[in-house]
């Protein structure tokens, strides 16, 4: 699904003293099968945003389109709800939602509110408690008696269960291990590629966000500072610097590289790989100097 | 929804309500909740409301504020006062509809409780209004103290109201939190059906208590880290301080009870 936004505002406690805008105008077009990251400091207005792609806020002025639908400030919230089967959004600490006996229970939660029959939900827990890494016999367990990191693949799973089109994931990764950390990215990725999805990531993560995004939307102060692929977008590492980003390591090292030796190298380096290749090159060719 | 009720809501400022000793203002609040029972005529509640309005112009807070604050409380009020205007039965009958009469006691009666109860809470609110929490703890430790002779755990008592006073807000923001996370799974918490409510309650009262008992676990953990262990021998931050002026405003609180006494009918 196609979602663009167009001229959003968004103001929190709206027409009292206690008003704050969060959102002004927010312009960005993000196609239909895009992976997306949004970065940006905090208080950027990141979460505000991605609260707007399943209509749990509606812009103050602005619209938002997705797929079909426009969001405006005077949709009615019941008419929300549609949406919300196709837009999913996993939150930050997702096991924070967990309230279920069963980790079966759970993960049906969704579907069955969206009316989804009952033995259907059944099935699509089975399949998807194995997708995000977890064997079929923790699905009688509760899901409070299992760690913290199997908790947050319940709840990840209780969320793509609900089959969405787009996945909205808010710092999924936050409070993990650096090894669940990749585990989990390369998950939702391998997801992104074999459902189509649109996927939209709001992250910390410069590393992450050059990884696995096709585009990088830079957030600041409440507007959209940039958007472009991460290569454009990490070209200028002093001009994020100053709104308090930094470019990935390994943009960093290359472009170290380029300064104290005076090459050009035309790799982009925005996975380790990428850059373990540039510089096996850039080795490569001074080896033919001599 | 939460922007219209200031009650329990602290407006920071300087003013002599301000600064006075959070003893003074709880002993002073005290005292005139009581007081407020004395008055049973015209004389006494326009004195008790003449105090009542001083001290909060001396509070320097806009009427216009206070007043959005009551709000709420209006329809109380209201109900209070046409419940004695019709219920009472004393004096002349000043006005007929239908089988309802309105009775001249009626009136003044139903003007004297829903200004009684109007002053209790207006009171009450200045209180909160110009007291952070944690000096109204303070406050009432202080002046809890002389129980601890008879063991009663007052250290204890302020902690508890202490630490339930800072997590208003940071309860009120997780419940938000969750709210949004069931609603992306489809809960609908505006309406349906009685099951499908009751549902979605229970889809954000667990993780509520669940969070809330971590929460507490944590907090216990990090006051043990750091030595925390009762009021024994415990010396304070923040030291309470009487002054004259606290002695002139208890002063006024005695004379507004003693020109009542003389007063009253």
């Amino acid at each position: 699904m196609d979602i663009v936004f167009e001229k959003v505002e968004h103001v929190y406690n709206a027409r009292s003293p206690l008003a704050r805008r969060a959102l002004y105008d927010v312009n960005v077009a993000i196609r239909s099968g895009a992976y997306v990251a949004v970065v940006g400091h905090t208080g950027s207005g990141k979460s505000t945003l991605l609260q707007h792609l399943n209509g749990l806020l509606q812009p103050t002025s602005g619209a938002v389109k997705i797929g079909e639908e426009t969001i405006t400030s005077n949709k009615r919230p019941k008419q929300l709800k549609p949406l919300r089967k196709k837009v999913g959004v996993v939150f930050q600490f997702p096991e924070h939602q967990l309230f279920e006996e069963t980790v079966e229970k759970d993960i049906c939660f969704g579907p069955l509110n969206f009316g989804v029959p009952e033995d259907e939900a059944k099935r699509k827990a089975r399949e998807l408690i194995k997708l995000v890494g977890l064997s079929e016999d923790v699905l009688a367990k509760s899901p409070f008696d299992l760690s913290g990191g199997q908790m947050r693949r319940v709840a990840i799973a209780g969320v793509l269960a609900l089959e969405p089109e787009v996945l909205v994931l808010d710092e999924p990764t936050a409070g993990l291990d650096p090894r669940g950390r990749k585990e989990m990215m390369e998950m939702f990725y391998h997801l992104h590629r074999e459902k189509q999805l649109t996927t939209v990531l709001v992250t910390h993560s410069m590393e992450d966000a050059a990884r696995y995004a096709d585009e990088i939307v830079v957030m600041h102060e409440g507007t959209v500072w940039g958007h472009g692929t991460p290569e454009e977008m990490f070209r200028d590492a002093d001009k994020l610097a100053a709104i308090g980003l930094s470019v990935p390591e390994t943009v960093k090292l290359k472009q170290q590289l380029e300064k104290r030796f005076g090459v050009v190298i035309p790799s982009p380096c925005l996975t380790l790989e990428q850059t373990a290749e540039a510089i096996q090159q850039l080795f490569s060719k001074v080896s033919v100097h001599d | 929804m939460t922007n219209h009720l200031i009650i329990g809501q602290y407006v920071p400022g300087h003013s002599v309500i301000h600064r006075l000793d959070p003893r003074a203002k709880l002993l002073i609040v005290f005292a005139y909740v009581l007081i407020v029972f004395l008055a049973n005529n015209a004389a006494t509640y326009a004195l008790l409301s003449l105090f009542a309005l001083a001290f909060a112009a001396l509070s320097r807070i806009p009427f216009s504020f206070i007043a959005r604050g009551l709000k709420p409380i209006l329809w109380v009020v209201l109900f209070t006062l046409l419940l004695h205007l019709f219920m009472t039965k004393e004096g002349d009958v000043i006005y007929q509809i239908g089988a309802l009469s309105v009775y001249e006691g009626g009136i003044k009666q139903g003007i004297f409780i829903s200004l009684r109860f109007l002053l209790l809470v207006l009171m009450t609110t200045m209180l909160t209004l110009t007291t952070t929490p944690i000096e109204v703890t303070d406050g009432v430790e202080s002046l809890l103290g002389p129980l601890k002779k008879m063991r009663v755990p007052v250290h204890e008592l302020a902690l508890m109201m202490a630490i339930s006073l800072r997590f208003i807000p940071t309860l009120m923001e997780e419940t938000e939190k969750i709210m949004k996370a069931q609603a992306a799974r489809g809960v609908d918490f505006s309406g349906g059906r009685f099951s499908e409510r009751m549902k979605a309650i229970v889809s954000l009262l667990v993780p509520l208590f669940i969070s809330s008992f971590k929460r507490a676990d944590e907090l216990a953990t990090a006051m043990e880290a750091r030595g925390y262990r009762g009021g024994e021998g415990r010396t304070k931050f923040r030291q309470l301080a009487w002054k004259p002026v606290d002695t002139v405003f208890l002063a006024a609180v005695a004379l507004l009870a003693a020109l009542l006494c003389l007063l009253r009918s």
